[in-house]
């Protein structure tokens, strides 16, 4: 998928792969590419910028941890990202919905 | 263990020197866990040490993206002006070095100075050489001190950013170009109409912005073609 096109929906992404539970940036990544089969292709480096402002929003907590000697920063959705989350993904399936009724064919 | 050409160390160094913004502590700290845990995992898979960090970095990003996906949008218009401001300044002080040595390539050639009228114009490119009166020597002789004190300065301010770990774009990169091509634009046409409404002999000074333009053009191809050609095997390596 085209990387401009897929930022639009960064936000989204990002909380739907963390609201299966807390995860570094690597490991984000490495989710994101498994459940898209692939199919997303962004600069890795990127999606910080995208974790720190939903962090800055209230949406993600973070905190320290430590991994093979090394600091790393690990990311947890909040109770306001949940909901965010939620209003997110309605949204989505409303824009899918009529986007696909449009299109007209099959569902992917 | 860190080898001794750690990719790594030298992308993260970069890094920090690109980065201008209050949490580059952190945002080294993930980019190195990051990097560190994506060479891991490519080695895993069967890769040299080596081809395993230059196939994280590539996946990573290039150091311009990462800075430019952390900056705000004022301080992209910050960096954006300080771009533009910087280019025209190199731009003018090569301008001017240029002008003066077409000026002395003139003098050299032709020690008289060419008479301009309305029945022989001057053309646009000529070494005339500077003119033989007090004020015209005065002219060339202030034009090149102007482009040396400005190259000079140009580039001690960059040694001094430097030392205080501070580095400015890419050479040739940004709004070079573009400040390049308008200032050369402007001077050619300004160079046409003053020979053809005064008929100045001041035409080289003028017309020698070509031969700038032409120097700029080839130097930031052949930089456009080495940046390219990095993307494309980065590309094939992510």
């Amino acid at each position: 998928m085209e990387r401009e096109r897929l930022k639009g929906h960064l936000d989204l992404l990002l909380l739907s792969v963390l609201s299966a539970g807390p995860a570094h940036g690597y490991g984000i990544i490495t989710m994101l590419r498994e459940r898209s089969d692939g199919a997303f292709d962004l600069h890795e480096g990127t999606i910080y910028p995208a974790l720190h402002r939903l962090e800055g929003a209230g949406l993600l907590d973070s905190s320290w941890a430590e991994a093979d000697g090394r600091k790393r920063r690990v990311y947890a959705l909040t109770s306001k990202g949940e909901a965010a989350l939620s209003a997110q993904h309605s949204a989505w399936r409303r824009f899918a919905a009529g986007m696909q009724a449009v299109l007209g064919g099959e569902p992917a | 263990m860190i080898e001794d050409r750690d990719l790594i160390q030298q992308y993260l160094d970069q890094l920090r020197l690109s980065l201008r913004i209050p949490e580059v502590g952190r945002i080294l700290v993930e980019a190195e866990d990051h990097l560190r845990a994506a060479t891991a995992a490519k080695v895993a898979e069967g890769m040299s040490e080596e081809r395993a960090q230059q196939a994280a970095i590539a996946g990573f990003g290039p150091v311009q993206a990462i800075v430019y996906a952390h900056q705000t949008r004022h301080g992209r218009v910050a960096a954006m002006l300080a771009d533009l401001a910087i280019s025209a300044w190199r731009v003018i002080a090569w301008y001017l070095l240029v002008a003066f040595a077409l000026e002395l390539a003139g003098l050299l050639r032709q020690p008289h100075p060419m008479t301009c009228s309305s029945q022989t114009p001057c053309p646009i490119v000529v070494f005339s050489g500077p003119t033989t009166t007090a004020a015209g020597v005065g002219e060339w002789v202030a034009t090149g001190t102007a482009g040396l004190a400005l190259l000079a300065l140009y580039y001690g301010v960059r040694r001094f950013q430097r030392r205080r770990g501070r580095v400015w774009s890419i050479p040739l990169g940004g709004f070079f170009p573009l400040a390049a091509a308008v200032t050369s634009m402007l001077t050619v046409v300004g160079a046409i109409l003053t020979v053809t409404t005064t008929h100045t002999d001041h035409a080289a000074l003028l017309g020698g912005v070509g031969f700038l333009a032409l120097g700029m053009g080839i130097t930031y191809g052949w930089r456009m073609g080495r940046m390219l050609r990095q993307q494309e095997r980065d590309h094939e390596l992510a």
